[in-house]
């Protein structure tokens, strides 16, 4: 034999317990208190903007892709310097006449930018 | 999900705050009944609506309007209140027991059947708690319980087997002793 109610006296029972459990549960129900929350979480939310963590997941990965971008980017262009600087070494060095010319160039170049400076320095 | 509902959660993940606002306005009651049906008190269940807000908001963007919006935010809610529930447990470990007080507003507080009645809810495991509460007051279906606290609907349904028959015999007692 069980002590458990049977029948009329479960469904009495559950309802009963129904009620009870949803007397202990039962919302808050004044309406300035949702309000109160749903402002207390916007401003969380507008606070926490700032932080890294808070910025969504879109931007983060789109700031992720151009930072990966730029990293290339600028990976490639040092890889080139360097493969130019090297080939004009190996150019020194097995043709003199040519890193003269190359010597000269530098010089005019730098002559023009010195020039260039000194009229936007207006003298 | 209604024509209104899915405008305003797409003009959220454009980063609309106002969108934002109003989807939480909609959802903020259910969602903390939820958060209240697994937590132990009035205040976790506030915190852990207002951290599945947050969460939700960065989330968005994993949001396919498609879905159930009230059902994602949901499985979001039961997420942080899990969370909110482990980390009271291992800080009161050592502490008073686990309580289902809920101090404000309980015009019954004195109620000596709803008194022992919160005791004997705080001694079930908190997925059984979670289930008979998400069932029976709130009248979430077997298969919704089961999705939100992750576990098989068929889990949802013995839980909600033991939790009624447990809390059953402890108000036949009460009966009998009143």
């Amino acid at each position: 034999m069980t002590n458990e109610p049977q029948g009329p006296e479960l469904v009495r029972d559950d309802n009963e317990l129904t009620r009870e459990l949803r007397a202990i549960y039962a919302p808050p129900f004044d309406a300035a208190y949702w309000m109160l929350l749903e402002q207390r979480i916007m401003v969380r939310l507008e606070s926490g903007t700032g932080e890294w963590w808070s910025v969504p997941e879109k931007w983060l990965r789109a700031g992720l892709i151009a930072a990966g971008i730029a990293v290339i980017i600028a990976g490639s262009l040092l890889l080139r310097t360097q493969t130019q600087a090297s080939r004009m070494a190996y150019d020194t060095l097995a043709n003199p006449a040519a890193a003269d010319a190359f010597e000269v160039a530098r010089r005019d170049r730098l002559t023009e930018e010195q020039e260039t400076l000194r009229r936007l320095l207006g003298r | 999900m209604t024509t209104d509902e899915r405008a305003l959660v797409l003009a959220a993940q454009r980063g609309e705050r106002e969108a934002f606002s109003m989807l939480v306005r909609t959802h903020e009651r259910r969602a903390y009944a939820v958060a209240r049906a697994i937590v132990v008190n009035h205040e976790d269940a506030e915190d852990a609506v207002q951290e599945a807000f947050l969460h939700a908001y960065r989330a968005l963007d994993r949001f396919l309007p498609d879905q159930a919006f009230g059902a994602w935010l949901h499985r979001i809610v039961a997420n942080a209140a899990l969370d909110i529930t482990r980390r009271r447990k291992v800080r009161e470990a050592d502490e008073l027991p686990e309580s289902v007080a809920s101090p404000f507003r309980d015009p019954a507080e004195g109620s000596e059947l709803r008194q022992r009645l919160r005791d004997a809810l705080a001694t079930l495991p908190t997925r059984q708690r979670s289930v008979i509460v998400l069932h029976d007051v709130e009248g979430f279906k077997h298969a919704e319980i089961g999705e939100m606290l992750g576990i098989p609907e068929g889990t949802a349904r013995s839980d909600l087997h033991y939790a009624r028959s447990h809390l059953r015999g402890v108000l036949g007692k009460i009966r009998s002793e009143l």
